[in-house]
Formats: C-alpha cells, structure tokens, sequence
C-alpha cells in the first residue's frame, strides 16, 4: 500500500513539475521592429541589413565560437550584434539604445519598472538593475537604474558575445 | 598435429586479427584527427608541443589567447636570459589551466606561475571545439583525466577522448592533404608556446567598450580552481601572478567590476595582479602592434610587452639569467633562429 502511494506522489510531483516550468515550444518569441523591418534574435542578418539600409558605425572582431567576424551594425538607435555560422550572419543581440524606438510590446528607455512588468507580466528572473524575461531560444532583459529603464536587450541564449 | 599445436595456432592466429584489427583503428584514428596545421586552425596544436622541450623553464605561463599572444619566450630569453614556456591555448579556461599547471608540474618546477584573468569570466564549460584544442594535445594522465571531467559540455563524453575515433569518424568524408601529410609527425607551429603573427590590422581609433551585463559577479567555480592553482604554486615553491594581458576588446572586454574582484582576491591572498590595459608604460602603440584591431597583439606588440614584464620578472622576482649555462645557450640560440627566421618568413608573405 506504502508503495503504491509514494508511486503515486511521485508521478503527481512530476507532474506538477511538468506543468510548472513552461515547454521551450511554448515561450514566446520577442522581436523588435525598427520601422518596417522585423528583427529576431538568430534571425540571417543579410535580409535585415538591405531593408534597414546603411549603418552609422561597424565593428568587427575574431569570432569566438564559429570561424569568421562577429559583427555590431549601429544605427542612430539600435545596434545588432552577429555571429557568423556557415557563411551567413546571424543576430544574438539586439540593444535598444535610446527612446525613439520601443519594444513590439510598447516599452522604450525612461520606461518604470511598473510599465514593464505591466506590458510583459512578473518577470522570469528579477534583480534590482534587471528584469528578464525567457523567449524562445532567447531572452529579453531591461535594465534599471533607479527603477527606469536604461537599456533594451533581446539576447541570444546560448551564443553570447 | 597435436592438439596442443592447433590451439597454438589459433591462439597465434586471434591475436594476429586483434592486433592487426587494433593497428588498422589507430590508423584510421590517427587519420581523421584534426591536425591543427593551416595558419588558422594551428593554435590546436600548442599544448602537445609542449612534451617536445628537452630543458625546464624558471616561468610558465598559463590562459587563454592572451597569454600565447601577448608574451613570447625567445625575447625573454635574448633580453633576460629567462626560460620560459607558455602552456596556453585558445579559450583555455581556468580549471584547464589548473590541471595544465598540475601536469606542468609532475615534470619540472617553475620559479613563478603567470596567470591572465580574462578566463575568470566563464564559470562553466563553453565550447567543445576550444575544448578539444586543450585537451586532446594534453598526454594521458589523472591530470588529463580530471581536465577532460571537469571541462565536457553537455553534449560530449569521456569515451570519445579516450577513443578520438568516436568523435571524429565522420571526418573521413572531409580529409584533405594535411590528414595525409601530418599523419605520423606535425610542424612546430609556436616559439615555446607563442603563436607568431605579424599582420598589422590597427584599432579603431574610435572604439567601444563590451556590452551591459545584468551580473558582473565572476563565477564561484572559478575562484575555486584560482584557490586550487594558488595551493598548487605554493605547494611547488613557485609564486602564483595574476596578469591581464593589455588587449581590450569589445568583444573579450574586461570589465572595472571584474578588475576590482581579482584586485580583493590578489589582496586576500597575498599574490601580486598586474593590470597592463592602459599601461603606457608599455610602448605598445595601437596603430602597428596589433594584428586584428586590437584584439591580439602582433609579434610587435608581443616583443614590447615582453621586454616590459621581463624586467618585472628580473627585478622583483629575481628570475635568474641563464645566460652563462652554455647547454642553455645552445638550446635557446636554437630556438631564436627558429623565432628570427618565421618573423622574416611571415613578413615576406605581408
């Protein structure tokens, strides 16, 4: 009987714990929209480039984990940042730098801790200079000083710079 | 015939097809390693040159990039008569570089250990590609055993660096030329570990600092084999010095919040850290001594920041000049032609 009831708990706890911890499937993809043009974390970054046109200021260094250049492509108020794979560029960074532009879900710099959480919900992981929030195979994060939004980024979650 | 004789015969004959089966693997497998020989990829094979070194070394560095690309042994020696050798390799991080110095030390003993901190910042394993670069040239060993443990990503197993075979099969469809030429003996590609490059590519004249992180809280795990290397220095009778190598790029930035930590960890400890970002002292000038805009330096730059660390190495920590052991000179004139002639070689071909 003692048996059959720690079974029992055990496959509810999994359980439990299955239906906590939300699937990777499941997470949102956060994306940023800069005018027209759509940009996602470990998106190519060729297509991006032409339709967002030309860039303030690049910078190129060895790349760490794939042969070839990471990049950072600056515009007046984003920077993407790549990592070469194949022949092609792909995004695992992209940092919102001042307020004319904001987040798909309406958050921009000078935001409150309270404007985002009130547009993205409690955070996945919380600090008193950050808030992040998982995506799919990404994160975002904003981060805080004063409680105010300083700064913008849609992360990579495995390549990082 | 005898029964006796048969089973002699079949006995002969089973280890005849396991040894020729065993000889046949070890080929193959020698085959389809990477040989790390091409201008690009050589930095894979500076940890096993290092078992080619018929004399010891007073100094042995350890680390990543910065450290094979910021000092050179041959100028230590033409300019202090010290011996060195840099036990470094690419992202080597900091709990490869404690059993790479455990090794180190099982075969000679070394007056003072140079560490470069930039490794500090990963707290776990990171790539199995910079892994394999450590630690396949690494000779068996417990050392080479832990190093492979405590260094495998998620992804990787201790049996495919017992058996390399396992791993790399399925390069037999990619073998090129080097496989065939470099399959029983490799070039020597460094300087007693230093990696030579004499391209110069400046650094912007207007650069930019690393990206934001939410936590500049240098990993627990790191500290612990920063503790361990510390035990085993002290344990040897050599002195343990923490460096930052003077490269700062955005890309491999060295944060003020992580200078700070190694700063309290250097004073807790009683070890001596030495900073070299922004060490005008240095000479280095960041239009010529730089082969990748700033990120490396070039042998340049290198030779500059020997000479300056030498006399750090001489006078405070009376790193004796061997310059009048006449077996040493031999060995080391040796190797300084060997220096002169790729840096005339490599600059022909700029």
């Amino acid at each position: 009987m003692k048996k059959w009831l720690c079974a029992v708990l055990c496959i509810l706890t999994l359980l439990a714990c299955m239906a906590c911890a939300p699937a990777e499937e499941a997470k949102k993809t956060y994306k940023f929209k800069a005018g027209s043009t759509e940009i996602a974390v470990g998106a190519d970054v060729g297509p991006i480039l032409s339709e967002l046109g030309a860039y303030t200021r690049f910078y190129e260094s060895p790349s760490c984990y794939f042969t070839g250049m990471d990049k950072i492509y600056i515009y007046d108020s984003f920077e993407i940042h790549t990592y070469p794979d194949g022949g092609k560029n792909y995004v695992y960074l992209i940092v919102l730098l001042d307020d004319t532009v904001a987040t798909a879900e309406g958050v921009r710099i000078g935001a409150s801790k309270s404007d985002v959480e009130k547009a993205y919900g409690e955070p996945d992981k919380a600090t008193n200079t950050s808030l992040i929030y998982s995506g799919k195979g990404m994160y975002m994060e904003f981060f805080l000083e004063g409680g105010v939004v300083v700064e913008i980024q849609y992360q990579h979650t495995k390549v990082r710079g | 015939m005898k029964k006796t004789t048969r089973i002699c015969i079949t006995l002969l004959l089973c280890l005849a097809i396991v040894a020729s089966t065993v000889g046949v693997l070890a080929f193959v497998q020698a085959l389809v390693m990477p040989k790390y020989m091409s201008m690009l990829t050589r930095e894979g094979a500076l940890i096993a040159e290092y078992y080619n070194e018929t004399t010891t070394h007073d100094v042995i560095f350890v680390g990543d990039c910065e450290v094979y690309e910021s000092f050179t042994p041959p100028t230590l020696w033409e300019e202090y008569g010290i011996t060195s050798y840099i036990r470094g390799s690419a992202q080597q991080l900091t709990w490869q570089s404690y059993y790479l110095l455990e090794e180190t030390f099982e075969r000679e003993s070394p007056k003072v250990v140079v560490f470069n901190v930039l490794a500090m910042k990963y707290g776990e394993p990171q790539n199995e590609q910079y892994n394999r670069m450590t630690l396949d040239g690494m000779k068996w060993s417990k050392s080479k055993l832990a190093a492979i443990k405590a260094s495998m990503t998620e992804e990787e197993n201790l049996l495919s660096y017992v058996f390399p075979l396992l791993r790399f099969h399925s390069r037999w469809s990619e073998l090129t030329g080097e496989d065939w030429k470099y399959l029983f003996s490799r070039d020597t590609v460094s300087h007693n570990g230093y990696l030579m490059q004499t391209a110069i590519k400046p650094r912007p004249e207007v650069d930019r600092e690393g990206v934001r992180l939410s936590d500049y809280t240098l990993p627990e795990r790191s500290f612990d084999y920063l503790d361990k290397m510390h035990a085993l220095c002290r344990e040897n009778g050599a002195e343990l010095i923490l460096i930052k190598a003077p490269t700062n790029n955005w890309k491999y930035w060295w944060y003020d919040e992580w200078d700070e930590q190694i700063c309290n960890y250097a004073a807790e400890n009683g070890l001596d850290y030495y900073n070299f970002i922004d060490n005008e002292e240095i000479g280095l000038d960041w239009s010529t001594d730089t082969y990748d805009g700033g990120v490396h330096l070039n042998v340049y730059g290198a030779e500059k920041m020997t000479a300056y660390f030498g006399k750090i190495l001489q006078e405070r920590y009376g790193i004796k000049d061997h310059r009048d052991d006449v077996a040493l000179v031999r060995v080391w004139s040796a190797k300084l032609t060997a220096y002169y002639n790729e840096k005339k070689e490599l600059e022909k071909k700029q």
